[in-house]
């Protein structure tokens, strides 16, 4: 409270002069490429200089410090993606984003492999199913779009029911054309992986194994957890930022948590979101200056003049050009830091996307 | 002058556009004067740092954020990050402002590009400021006030005044709407004012009337104890639009 100005400015730098057709994607899980999920190569670099240096993963527990607190989003996955039909009788696939009321979903309408958006949006007062393909149906009514700004649309189901038991018999793990093949869920969920509620995979804490667990606790880093169930990622920003349609997204913060953040920041530990979910998490949960422990629908939208003080440094994925992402790490390193990791980065030929090498911001820490 | 620091059981947290000058900035002074909590806004950081160190140094909670309210967004910013500093906005007070292009001109000199901003600035940013704080207004707090700075160029036809004159009048009117609509729907404890504060001593009415003597010009200062009568006085004046020389001031402080 009382810090100086906050300085607003419409656009956060959502390019950083990267194109996408430059980027590598990971194709395939780490363990799969290499020797296990935390064989990813590990970009570090000095919150307050901008300097970074080439690391691995599997040397985070001596890149941090004993009495640092890593703070972990534990949702799980779930299987989102649902075959479907369109009111015309054509073969598609519903991403389902979150549930908003009973019977109720945010859904997006995809092609009918899922790697491409549908040809057409569904407007509202169309009907949909979801099919099984041995004759079962659940029919849907597309209420409105979920914005004027976005492709997810508002569904209701016939009757009100639930699309849960749908998801677990015939649901996949949302995939993208960056990946080529069909991978099950297991590999979708990270080793914290508890309630499930996400629709996609909060990719950030997926390298880490028990392995990593174990010489982190004997380095003296403290691991505390929050659910986020993450919606979808599949919308960039088209046009003003401003106007970007970022959907709330349930959290839960529990009080521990809380406390833990509160006793390493005293005693002069820093606090690590472990994802950019974790930091929508703890900025939507602060309250007149304070964190409160709680639940509810996380809607902070995370960019440049936003107070994310109480962390101090972030472990994340690569992320593409024009991704809301991009605007949540500038309130962590100017735009021409990020710009100079991403070149960086795409030289040495790192790995982008949820299977991909992971980037760290952290102040205080040794780049040479 | 009214000194309710408590709203309604929640302290009240104020947040004031166009808060480095002029009516923003005497109010936000009268405000923090009482020790209560508030938002400042106005487009340049630097002299918004002075008033933010200013109003720290009274004891009050002060939360400072630089941006233009015709930008997209910044309204939903502003509110959501003064929720999250200080609490929910139990009053706005609307000072930001544009004349358009200047030196003011003939109706028909004013390009598309003068009316859009000024349309941004005058109407649309402060229709998105209600937008994001009625609905905390209307609910949790059950109460709130909003001020808007109005102007006599609203309701006087002076000659190359347009943009700034007609602007004015539309956020007029769109008070006396949001007033019917609150009561329409029974947000009885949600007032919503336009206030002429007559011709002020400011940085844009000399930029506006360069050769005037400003010696026959009330001060802010002076202007800012109405605004403070209509944020904090139990029971409220009802919603509408006041010339600040109609609004008694308890204890004659004009």
């Amino acid at each position: 409270m009382n810090a100086a100005v906050r300085a607003w400015t419409p656009e956060p730098d959502l390019e950083l002069g990267i194109d996408e057709e430059r980027l590598l994607p990971a194709s395939a899980p780490a363990e799969v490429r290499g020797d296990g999920r935390d064989d990813v190569r590990l970009l570090l670099q000095e919150r307050c200089s901008g300097r970074f240096a080439h690391r691995h993963f599997r040397d985070l527990p001596e890149i941090l410090a004993p009495g640092d607190l890593l703070v972990v989003n534990r949702s799980a996955t779930v299987p989102a993606s649902l075959p479907a039909l369109d009111e015309a009788g054509r073969s598609m696939r519903l991403h389902v984003a979150q549930r908003l009321g009973p019977g109720i979903y945010r859904v997006e309408g995809r092609s009918a492999d899922g790697l491409r958006p549908a040809a057409r949006m569904p407007a509202a007062g169309e009907r949909l199913a979801v099919v099984d393909g041995r004759g079962g149906r659940l029919d849907l009514k597309v209420l409105d779009r979920a914005s004027s700004m976005s492709r997810q649309v508002v569904v209701a189901t016939q009757g009100r029911r639930s699309l849960g038991p749908w998801q677990m018999e015939i649901g996949q793990p949302i995939r993208y054309a960056y990946v080529p093949r069909r991978w099950s869920l297991e590999f979708y969920q990270t080793v914290f992986a508890g309630p499930p509620g996400s629709a996609e995979m909060p990719s950030a804490a997926r390298p880490f194994t028990s392995g990593t667990l174990a010489a982190l606790r004997r380095r003296g880093v403290r691991i505390a957890f929050l659910t986020l169930h993450c919606g979808l990622s599949s919308e960039e920003v088209e046009g003003s930022f401003a106007e970007h349609y970022l959907p709330p997204e349930p959290y839960r913060l529990p009080a521990g948590t809380v406390r833990d953040i509160m006793r390493a920041r005293a005693r002069g530990g820093r606090v690590i979101a472990v994802g950019t979910t974790v930091v929508r998490a703890l900025v939507s949960a602060s309250r007149e200056g304070r964190l409160t422990a709680g639940h509810g629908l996380a809607d902070a939208v995370v960019r440049p003049g936003v107070d994310v003080q109480m962390i101090d440094g972030l472990l994340t994925g690569l992320h593409a050009p024009r991704s809301s992402h991009l605007a949540l790490l500038e309130t962590f390193a100017p735009p021409e830091h990020l710009r100079s990791a991403y070149e960086a980065a795409l030289a040495q030929g790192y790995l982008w996307h949820e299977f991909g090498d992971v980037h760290l911001i952290l102040p205080g820490v040794q780049t040479a | 002058m009214t000194t309710s620091a408590e709203w309604r059981g929640q302290p009240p947290v104020l947040l004031v556009t166009g808060a480095s000058k002029g009516l923003g900035l005497a109010v936000s002074r009268a405000w923090a004067a009482q020790g209560m909590p508030l938002a400042i806004a106005a487009r340049g950081p630097g002299r918004l740092e002075g008033v933010r160190r200013e109003l720290a140094a009274m004891g009050a909670k002060v939360l400072a954020i630089a941006g233009d309210v015709g930008e997209a967004g910044f309204a939903e910013y502003l509110v959501a990050e003064t929720m999250r500093s200080l609490g929910p906005v139990s009053h706005l007070v609307t000072c930001a402002s544009s004349l358009g292009p200047l030196p003011l001109g003939p109706l028909a000199d004013i390009s598309d590009a003068g009316w859009d901003e000024v349309l941004r600035t005058n109407v649309l940013g402060t229709v998105r400021l209600w937008r994001q704080v009625l609905p905390a207004m209307e609910g949790d707090l059950g109460g709130g006030r909003i001020v808007h700075l109005s102007s006599d160029a609203a309701v006087e036809a002076y000659p190359h005044w347009g943009a700034y004159g007609a602007t004015k009048a539309a956020v007029d009117h769109l008070v006396r709407i949001l007033a019917a609509e609150l009561l329409a729907h029974a947000h009885a404890g949600v007032l919503v004012y336009a206030l002429d504060p007559g011709d002020m001593d400011t940085d844009m009415h000399r930029k506006a009337v360069p050769d005037e003597d400003p010696a026959g010009l009330a001060r802010p200062e002076e202007v800012a104890p109405a605004v403070m009568e209509l944020l904090l006085r139990m029971p409220a004046l009802p919603s509408g639009r006041y010339r600040a020389t109609e609004i008694a001031v308890a204890g004659g402080a004009r």
